[in-house]
């Protein structure tokens, strides 16, 4: 059974000025998936996110989010959405107990054991300035506030930049239950990519305004491959699509794309060599593909 | 790059500085014309115009200065903050030799002891000058206090109004030396007060808002939001009980629009009480009984075409109304669609209308009220004038100026949300502009019709930029 559509880019484009913050972009996400949206700072991440909600208005092509176009979201959509900004604007006067209490007014189906979970967890003082609160415990109540409604769609926009390494590990601890539910579908941008790579399903690798990488994130960790060959005398032996190579003595690691693992075991072997072939990680892979202006799909 | 080079690239680098340049050179010809009238005539404006330059002149190194200390490498390496200290010393050391060389054949000419007057306008000008340096270093910070430069002015206005500046020229002439000690000493302790490492770590690191990006929004609302967590201790309670009956309206509303009307409405508003509170009765009341007496006086001299003048006052809320940040800028995510944030600012700019209505009406009440009661000022204090200066209030009967012409404050505001400065550069004068000819206008107002038509293009004019904004245009 097709799965259904929760974001549907098409051709969007969207310009600052001279910049172009968008470029063409064609994109569907589906219901359920965890997507990490990766990219360098300026590349178009948070402005994707923002069309996503209607925010911004892209200058050619349409964006429809849960099945209409995000300009036109009513509340009634905006309901099954959270969305944590990357400024995170808050209330700075109110105190966390009252931005709490002000924002779950709007919700019927506000969560109350979840936010006091959260509240537990994040050590949040409920009854601190939020202005006075430091950039950690900002982000903290900012996500409080974009999961505790049970949002059907989840927008995150850089979450953990401002987070310490607990607070980071319990975050993505909490959004590992948060996942359990089926039919979540969760955006989410970072720069730390080895905290997403425990939670995303897809990856999306973006570069200056284009999407270069649109991909289950399976596919993509099978379609790169680290091949350590020891005891090298003489030249390398040659393998299909090489992407990076490095040699010290007797020993060469080669980066391989879309290599069949057991034809280069058996290259290796036929050379006499010792082959050691691993997995990258998500941080590894999107160096090579911004480094190597690799285009995946 | 030696320090002083990166503390002085600040005063060529940015360009809204050589707006205030010239606005400081611009009292240069003001002083040269009314130089020559020193000795002539009794009252002697051309060393007031010295005093002004050199407080506007403060102002500028001041706030500069002060912006620099907030730098922490500033604090940090070494050289760098008594090189700031050492910088405003010399600076307005320097820039008061500049008038005391325009006035200088006046005083040649008023007395014998030229140069000891000569130093005695310099030291003047310098404690003038100190005095607005340290009135901008007090104000623009969390712990700061609001204001204070507009003190400044009022300073300057009374001292006109009450010619002190002729009586402070006539004593610098005819006793330098009582006026030169004091402004000495005044002029060292403030070079000491600002030289202290206590106060130069007070600044580093602070979250400040200088006068050259207070329309910048961000650092406005760092500076607000500093400001308001500070004034929030003195939180009325009355707000935990509106805060409780707003979301409890809020939870049982079943329609998305009501809620987020109120929402946005109880926001607005409640940001709001923290940050005026006092402080704007007291401004608005200082005002109204500046206003007053001030165009008494000009109403004593020239009566019928300005009497209307005093209308002014309701032009200040459309001031007020540019600076108003709509619900629909909001990023904070609420469950409320495009539409629904334009209702909820149309609700937003009738309700900040409705209580600029009240606001303003409670004080130009109480101004009539107690006008009969108010002293009037005999012509031998206000000097130069021959007649005796009453207290004048604006008509109540006028108060629809203020929904008439604040749409017109709402439209800058919604157009400029991003560039403030540009705003206030470009829209502000016009709104100005359009207040302006509206008070001399009283009677083109006269004709039939005439108010409300103008009532409906400005308000008409607002719902569609700012519909045109909501609906069609990128919110953030």
């Amino acid at each position: 059974m097709a799965q259904k559509e929760i974001i549907r880019f098409s051709q969007v484009t969207k310009r600052f000025g001279r910049t172009i913050a968008l470029d063409n972009i064609d994109l569907s996400i589906n219901e359920g998936s965890i997507v990490g949206l990766v990219g360098a700072n300026g590349c178009g991440k948070s402005t994707l996110i923002r069309h996503a909600i209607g925010l911004y208005l892209p200058d050619s092509g349409t964006c429809r989010t849960l099945g209409i176009d995000a300009e036109h979201l009513t509340g009634d959509e905006m309901v099954q959405i959270g969305y944590v900004h990357q400024d995170g604007e808050l209330l700075d006067w109110m105190t966390v107990k009252q931005h709490i209490n002000y924002v779950s007014a709007y919700y019927d189906n506000w969560n109350k054991e979840m936010q006091n979970n959260f509240v537990k967890q994040f050590d949040l003082d409920l009854k601190a300035r939020v202005g006075k609160l430091s950039p950690g415990k900002r982000q903290q109540l900012a996500i409080l506030l974009a999961i505790c409604h049970e949002p059907k769609l989840l927008l995150l926009d850089e979450p953990a930049a401002a987070l310490d390494p607990i607070a980071r590990s319990r975050f993505f601890d909490l959004l590992l239950d948060i996942i359990q539910t089926q039919d979540r579908t969760i955006i989410i941008s970072s720069h730390i990519l080895s905290d997403i790579e425990k939670v995303i399903d897809h990856v999306l690798i973006m570069d200056e305004g284009r999407i270069i990488n649109d991909s289950p994130f399976d596919e993509l960790l099978e379609s790169f491959c680290r091949v350590k060959l020891t005891g090298l005398e003489g030249n390398v032996p040659i393998f299909d699509n090489v992407v990076d190579q490095q040699r010290r003595g007797k020993e060469g690691i080669l980066i391989l794309k879309n290599a069949d693992r057991t034809t280069v075991q058996n290259t290796a072997s036929r050379y006499g060599y010792h082959c050691e072939i691993s997995t990258l990680s998500l941080e590894d892979i999107y160096k090579l593909i911004i480094n190597n202006n690799l285009v995946v799909n | 790059m030696k320090a002083l080079n990166a503390n002085l690239k600040i005063f060529y680098q940015r360009p809204i500085l050589y707006l205030w340049y010239l606005i400081i050179l611009a009292q240069l010809p003001a002083l040269i014309i009314s130089a020559h009238d020193i000795n002539k005539t009794h009252n002697q404006i051309g060393p007031m115009f010295h005093l002004v330059m050199l407080m506007l002149f403060g102002l500028l190194v001041g706030s500069l200065q002060k912006e620099i200390m907030t730098r922490p490498v500033t604090y940090c390496l070494p050289g760098h903050h008594v090189l700031s200290n050492r910088l405003i010393f010399w600076l307005g050391a320097l820039f008061t030799l500049i008038p005391i060389a325009l006035l200088f054949n006046e005083i040649k000419a008023s007395t014998d002891n030229y140069m000891l007057v000569a130093a005695t306008v310099w030291s003047v000008g310098m404690a003038a000058y100190y005095l607005s340096v340290w009135l901008s270093f007090q104000e623009g910070y969390s712990q700061g206090k609001p204001c204070l430069v507009g003190l400044l002015w009022a300073i300057i206005f009374m001292v006109i109004f009450f010619g002190g500046h002729t009586k402070l020229w006539l004593v610098t002439v005819q006793t330098p030396l009582m006026v030169l000690l004091p402004s000495l000493i005044a002029t060292g302790f403030s070079h000491v007060y600002l030289s202290r490492i206590k106060h130069i770590r007070n600044f580093c690191g602070q979250n400040i808002i200088g006068m050259f990006y207070k329309w910048d929004m961000r650092k406005v609302t760092a500076y607000r939001t500093a400001q308001a967590t500070e004034k929030v201790r003195h939180r009325l309670k009355i707000s935990a009980f509106v805060e409780q009956f707003i979301t409890a309206k809020m939870k049982n509303c079943p329609v998305w629009k009501k809620k987020a009307l109120l929402g946005f409405i109880y926001t607005s508003f409640d940001r709001m009480f923290i940050i005026t509170q006092l402080d704007a009765v007291v401004i608005m009341s200082l005002l109204l009984i500046s206003f007053g007496y001030a165009f008494g006086r000009i109403h004593a001299n020239i009566p019928a075409p300005v009497a209307s003048m005093l209308d002014i006052f309701y032009i200040f809320p459309v001031f007020g109304a540019m600076m108003h940040t709509f619900p629909s800028h909001s990023t904070l995510h609420i469950p409320a669609s495009r539409k629904d944030k334009f209702h909820a600012s149309v609700a937003s700019a009738i309700s900040i209308v409705i209580f600029a209505m009240v606001f303003v009406g409670i004080l130009i009440g109480l101004a009539n009220i107690i006008k009969p009661y108010m002293p009037v000022i005999p012509p031998h204090i206000i000097n130069p004038s021959d007649h005796s200066v009453s207290f004048s209030a604006p008509s109540l009967s006028h108060i629809y100026i203020i929904p008439m012409l604040m749409p017109l404050g709402f439209i800058a505001s919604v157009l400029f949300n991003n560039n403030r400065s540009k705003m206030m550069i470009i829209a502000g004068p016009v709104v100005f502009v359009c207040c302006w000819f509206y008070v001399m206008s009283q009677t083109f107002l006269n004709i039939r019709f005439a108010v409300p038509a103008i009532f409906t293009i400005t308000w008409l004019g607002f719902i569609i930029v700012l519909q045109r904004r909501c609906m069609k245009r990128s919110l953030v």
